[in-house]
């Protein structure tokens, strides 16, 4: 039997805005066991990012609650958050949300900065993720002059550079070309054959047919519609 | 870049230690000398302002009547010598 | 060298962003160096002041008819030695002679040659010889000031003075007062005290002043008291009062020093105010992706509170020290003449460094704590916000 990684308890999320209240997620509940590939599809507005952002502890939900690992991350302080999301997660963003000033290796190195491992060991776990990114030929270019694959594929180094257990992908081929998208199934591929548990919030087709095993789960206003393994997707 | 952040340092040190040295070396007792000198001799120890000659040289005989310009005396003063 | 991954992503930061830096830096060691040179020049000018302080009177005794000074009867001479505690009642004889082919003005002091401290304090200036050859003839020792102005209008050797009577008087240039006593000497013409009354039209029971000295520090509040009812025109000053008038003059409270405060705390509220907001517009998602990378709210502000610093330490270094530079190995040029004036004679005085190290210490707080503030608490601020809000 599988582990759970993350279990998600009538999760709600609410926005303010003078009298008016916006609800981004209703009532969610979901688990996504260890070594899952879980893929959140829905159209802008869904609430798909709002959710990957409370999973990954960018954003706190407004009631219920999130577990991962067994442990409730909703109401951490600062300091167990920031750690949590040091060590349990690996974000990928769909801007890339690179330091361009700095080179990919530099970039690489700023998740690893606050875990008190010394210069040895990060210029080792830099090189590491570059390596298993396949970006370390251009670890010293500069992060603003690399293309869209390239940063991507540097954003992804960064998200494994502490060896997290969860990769959180938000859009991640929303600014690339086919290839480069295809490429990025590639790693992610690779990613699934080490056991990461990976949730991507998407809305790009190519994730309907994944080459490894996965779960598309519609997202529709703030709610889950219904959960579809790949092959049943693939039958309707 | 740690380099560049000890060549900045090492040279602000450096530059320290030179105004350090040259605060140290310089030679106050002559300097004091002189102006005990001239000041023995006349009596009168009150700055060489270069003020023009209807302002006062002797600063201290007046009251300043602006405190933000002590400098800047009544209009009505013409001290220089053959108002005397 | 062995260096932990916070620091070489701290320097990362300063240097490959150095830009963003330099611009506040150049503006603070602007106003550093200003407010340095403006300090540096006034407690020189003090120091200097306070030590010949040690030669002048106790008490200058004056007349004044409707508020202003005239000379004063030498009868008053023999009635100030009568006061018990009084010592060494000397009469002064100086005045202002007005070169009226450039406007400018001398300081003529009369000096009675046999006084005794006057004398011991000519030997100091002089060998023996040059003494005796210099009370032989009408000679004068003259401050560089004139020196260079007499030269400059073809004097030589000497000038020729007209006096309120209308005659000339030929007088010799016999030495040229050592530069580095120009603070006091700089316009200074030294005569005899026979000659200097002739040059400035007093008669010979006239003197400009009298200067005494009242040993007995706890007496001076009787003495002056007792001066006072002598005459009803009599004008005490005294050491205090002097001290005083520097400390008007130069102290950091007051004079122009206000006036450099107010421009250098407007440029400073417009320093703070750019980086407050730079640090609100562009530091903000830097920030907030910082904290989603699993940065704490301690980590990022250690961050920015390092950088600041270093910011502040490059910039309070670099403005002190050449202020310094310019202060007391250039003579601070045309600075000088704010302090100094510039209307009548130029004064190229030598200042003597002296480093108040209170005011520096304040002067780097007072730069130093606004300035991590404008950039800590937007910093926190930020820190505390959702880092997705924050990267927004």
């Amino acid at each position: 039997m599988m582990k759970a990684m993350i279990v998600i308890d009538n999760l709600n999320k609410h926005f303010k805005s003078g009298d008016d209240i916006f609800k981004v997620l209703k009532g969610i509940n979901l688990q996504i066991n260890s070594g899952e590939c879980i893929v959140l599809k829905g159209v802008s507005g869904s609430g798909k990012t709002t959710l990957l952002s409370i999973i990954g502890g960018l954003d706190r939900p407004s009631s219920g609650k999130v577990l991962v690992e067994g442990e409730s991350i909703s109401k951490l302080p600062d300091l167990h958050i920031s750690h949590f999301r040091a060590r349990k997660i690996g974000m990928i963003f769909q801007h890339f949300n690179l330091f361009d000033h700095l080179t990919a290796a530099e970039n690489v190195m700023i998740p690893l900065i606050p875990t008190g491992l010394d210069m040895h060991e990060v210029n080792h776990k830099v090189e590491v993720s570059l390596k298993l990114a396949n970006i370390f030929h251009k670890a010293n270019s500069a992060a603003g002059r690399l293309s869209g694959g390239e940063k991507q594929r540097v954003a992804i180094a960064r998200a494994l550079a502490s060896n997290p257990a969860i990769i959180l992908c938000d859009e991640p081929t929303a600014n690339l070309d086919r290839n480069n998208s295809l490429k990025f199934i590639d790693i992610l591929s690779q990613l699934h054959e080490m056991g990461k548990t990976i949730v991507v919030a998407t809305h790009d087709p190519l994730f309907d047919t994944l080459p490894f095993e996965s779960k598309i789960i519609p997202m529709e206003d703030g709610s889950l519609v219904d959960t579809f393994s790949k092959d049943t997707l693939a039958e309707s | 870049m740690a380099k560049a952040f000890y060549t900045v340092f090492s040279f602000l040190f450096l530059i320290t230690f030179s105004v350090s040295i040259h605060y140290v070396a310089t030679d106050r007792v002559s300097a004091t000398n002189s102006l005990s000198a001239v000041a023995g001799l006349t009596r009168m120890g009150s700055l060489s302002l270069s003020v023009a000659y209807y302002e006062p040289r002797v600063q201290r005989i007046e009251k300043a009547n602006n405190i933000i310009y002590p400098e800047m005396m009544s209009i009505d003063r013409m001290d220089f010598v053959y108002e005397n | 060298m062995r260096t932990s991954p916070f620091f070489h992503f701290l320097m990362l930061g300063f240097f490959k962003e150095r830009k963003k830096h330099i611009g506040v830096i150049a503006i603070s060691l602007v106003i550093l160096f200003l407010l340095g040179s403006a300090l540096f020049i006034s407690s020189s000018i003090r120091y200097s002041l306070n030590q010949t302080l040690a030669w002048e009177p106790d008490f200058v005794v004056q007349r004044t008819q409707g508020g202003q000074k005239v000379n004063a009867p030498t009868a008053w001479i023999d009635d100030l030695l009568e006061v018990h505690g009084i010592s060494k009642v000397t009469p002064r004889v100086y005045g202002r002679y007005f070169f009226k082919a450039k406007e400018n003005s001398f300081l003529i002091v009369g000096v009675d040659f046999m006084d005794e401290q006057s004398n011991k304090a000519l030997r100091m200036m002089m060998d023996e010889t040059d003494l005796k050859q210099f009370l032989k003839g009408d000679n004068m020792l003259v401050g560089e000031g004139v020196s260079t102005h007499l030269k400059t209008h073809f004097y030589p050797n000497g000038y020729t003075f007209l006096t309120p009577k209308g005659v000339f008087k030929k007088v010799n240039l016999f030495k040229v007062l050592p530069k580095k006593s120009n603070l006091i000497s700089n316009d200074m013409i030294i005569v005899p005290i026979e000659l200097a009354r002739e040059i400035l039209g007093m008669g010979e029971d006239e003197v400009s002043d009298i200067a005494l000295n009242v040993p007995n520090d706890d007496e001076w509040d009787n003495v002056a008291d007792k001066i006072s009812a002598f005459y009803y025109d009599i004008h005490v000053t005294t050491k205090e009062d002097i001290k005083k008038a520097y400390e008007n003059l130069y102290n950091y409270k007051g004079g122009v020093f206000l006036i450099l405060f107010l421009i250098v705390i407007v440029t400073f509220v417009l320093i703070l105010y750019q980086r407050y907001s730079m640090v609100y517009s562009s530091e903000r998602r830097h920030i907030g992706l910082l904290r989603a990378l699993g940065w704490s709210i301690r980590d990022v502000l250690k961050l920015k509170f390092f950088e600041t610093m270093m910011i502040v330490v490059i910039a309070f270094v670099l403005g002190v020290a050449l202020a310094y530079l310019y202060v007391f190995v250039l003579g601070a040029p045309l600075l000088r003449e704010i302090f100094l004036g510039g209307a009548n004679l130029p004064n190229s005085v030598i200042l003597v460094p002296v480093l108040d190290f209170g005011i520096l210490s304040s002067i780097f707080l007072i730069y130093a704590i606004p300035f991590i503030s404008a950039v800590l608490i937007p910093t926190w601020k930020i820190a505390v916000t959702d880092p997705k809000e924050a990267m927004l």
